[in-house]
């Protein structure tokens, strides 16, 4: 197993953690242009047919000290993770992340077709800090990694997302894993 | 003080001879007494830009807006503000000069260039403006007319990768040489420790500089094109043992970078020569500083000054506290980081 894949302990899964491609996305729910690579990677996926689903995404928490919101919003995506619903609450975040302080979580939580909101209420209520984003945010610091959103494609990095060409990138990817 | 006064005190650089590879005897030089000190603290400062009139410009991400230092008031005020509207920059990156009193701040993230003449926001050049197009990968440095060097746009791994340099219309971009990987910035993830590439800059005056690992070498190109291949810089060969281990972790833990935990450090059998993360300064003179790689033994700051024959000049050596971060027109530009990781800024005479 190449040595990033270690990395894999420290984020949250969208897609099937086996695909031939991992996108490591260190990322924050208030970043907008981690809001971008978000709609570009589904309309990517997309016009990748069947083959899109050998993509998979590896949500890193790297919530900003600059963004208001980014720490909650990373909280209460731990609590919808706790119903299995990560991968629909991290869409509904992005969808309407210009609603942050405007709208509730567990506002989101309905968005996102969680259905015991209750428990999600009181998750979000009672959770100050969870270790997936501690990890996140240390694993980000001791590998120098400090904008949002940062990629690893299948263990190589890209410092500046490839968004204009993710189609070609993703291709090439699916194209070389074994 | 006067430039010529400050060149008089550079002269009376320390000078010892030590064996820098068994075969050669290099100068070592330390830098004369600082001439300005800013009493404010910095967290971490990540480039500054001298102004014609002695203020400095500085970036630190970690502070806030980009700032103006004055050291003869000790001033240290906001330039610009971070937001979206106009005028205001959404990222604090690092500063490229332009000419006269011009500076870019490239954000390569955001796609957006912010203009700043002296300590003023003049302008903003959006997405669609050809260079901002063009230029996508890190790392990247400008010259003084506005020509940026960068690579071509990274796609997926192959076997060489394109340096390009593309003026500062936009309206085209030439492939000068090409590098193979590992490459700054695309390294595997994460990369063994410590990982060596080959890096590249283009200087103020419009030299590019490339500098190779294998061997260790500089190499210049001219501003007509014409290339200068540097001879082999002998550097002492230094075996990775136990102790050379250690040293290099503490480094990283005092820099707040532990490696991740559980993943195993592919080390290499020697030392590297280079630090390879650190950018190419271009002094006054015109030569070019590259950053050595510390040991146990040489736990100091210390660069190869390098001229445009590709000749190795002299080492500059600094405390391990300390680091060159800029160049004025007559000054040297010295972070210095205290006990708690704060940082000062401090100007030398260079020369």
């Amino acid at each position: 197993m190449p040595e990033w894949e270690k990395l894999r302990a420290y984020g949250m899964w969208v897609g099937d953690s086996n695909a031939k491609v991992t996108i490591l996305e260190f990322a924050d729910f208030e970043c907008p242009f981690c809001e971008r690579f978000h709609r570009e990677l589904a309309s990517a996926k997309a016009q990748l047919g069947d083959r899109g689903k050998d993509i998979a995404l590896l949500y890193v928490h790297l919530p900003l000290g600059s963004h208001r919101f980014a720490m909650p919003a990373a909280l209460a995506s731990v609590c919808a993770s706790d119903q299995g619903a990560f991968d629909r609450f991290h869409t509904a975040l992005f969808e309407k992340q210009d609603s942050f302080g405007l709208k509730s979580w567990t506002s989101y939580a309905i968005d996102a077709g969680i259905a015991d909101t209750a428990s999600f209420s009181s998750c979000v209520r009672n959770t100050r800090s969870a270790d997936v984003v501690t990890a996140g945010m240390r694993i980000a610091d001791s590998l120098g990694v400090e904008v949002t959103p940062t990629l690893i494609i299948n263990g190589w990095r890209y410092a500046v997302p490839p968004i204009d060409s993710l189609v070609t990138v993703l291709t090439r990817y699916l194209a070389e894993a074994p | 003080m006067s430039a010529g006064r400050m060149i008089g005190i550079g002269v009376v650089l320390a000078l010892v001879l030590v064996n820098a590879g068994g075969a050669q005897s290099v100068r070592r030089r330390t830098l004369p007494p600082p001439v300005g000190v800013l009493d404010h603290h910095f967290s971490f400062i990540t480039s500054i830009r001298e102004l014609s009139d002695g203020r400095v410009l500085v970036t630190d991400p970690r502070e806030g807006p980009v700032m103006v230092a004055d050291f003869a008031s000790q001033r240290v005020t906001p330039v610009g503000r971070i937001g979206s509207g106009p005028g205001e920059y959404q990222a604090v990156t690092t500063l490229t000069a332009l000419g006269g009193d011009s500076t870019v701040m490239v954000d390569l993230s955001r796609r957006r260039w912010t203009i700043f003449a002296l300590d003023k926001v003049v302008g903003t050049l959006p997405p669609e403006t050809p260079i901002v197009g063009r230029l996508t990968e890190f790392p990247f440095s400008g010259s003084r007319a506005g020509n940026f060097l960068s690579r071509a746009r990274f796609l997926a791994p192959t076997d060489s990768t394109a340096v390009i340099l593309v003026p500062w219309n936009g309206s085209r971009q030439d492939t000068i040489v090409r590098l193979a990987p590992p490459l700054p910035g695309h390294e595997r993830f994460p990369p063994p420790f410590p990982v060596q590439y080959d890096g590249f800059a283009i200087l103020a005056d419009g030299w590019v500089v490339v500098r190779r690992v294998d061997p260790y070498r500089v190499d210049w190109r001219s501003p007509t094109g014409s290339w200068r291949r540097g001879p082999a810089i002998p550097y002492p060969v230094v075996p990775v043992t136990d102790r050379e281990k250690a040293f290099y972790l503490q480094r990283r833990s005092a820099e707040g970078r532990s490696p991740p935990p559980g993943i195993k450090l592919e080390w290499p059998e020697t030392v590297p020569p280079v630090e390879v993360s650190s950018p190419m300064l271009q002094a006054p003179d015109g030569t070019v500083l590259v950053r050595r790689y510390p040991t146990a033994d040489a736990p100091g700051t210390t660069y190869d000054v390098i001229n445009r024959q590709g000749m190795r000049e002299y080492q500059l050596v600094l405390p391990a506290s300390e680091r060159v971060v800029g160049f004025g027109s007559a000054l040297v530009y010295v972070t210095v980081t205290d006990e708690d990781g704060l940082q000062r800024l401090q100007r030398h005479p260079w020369r």
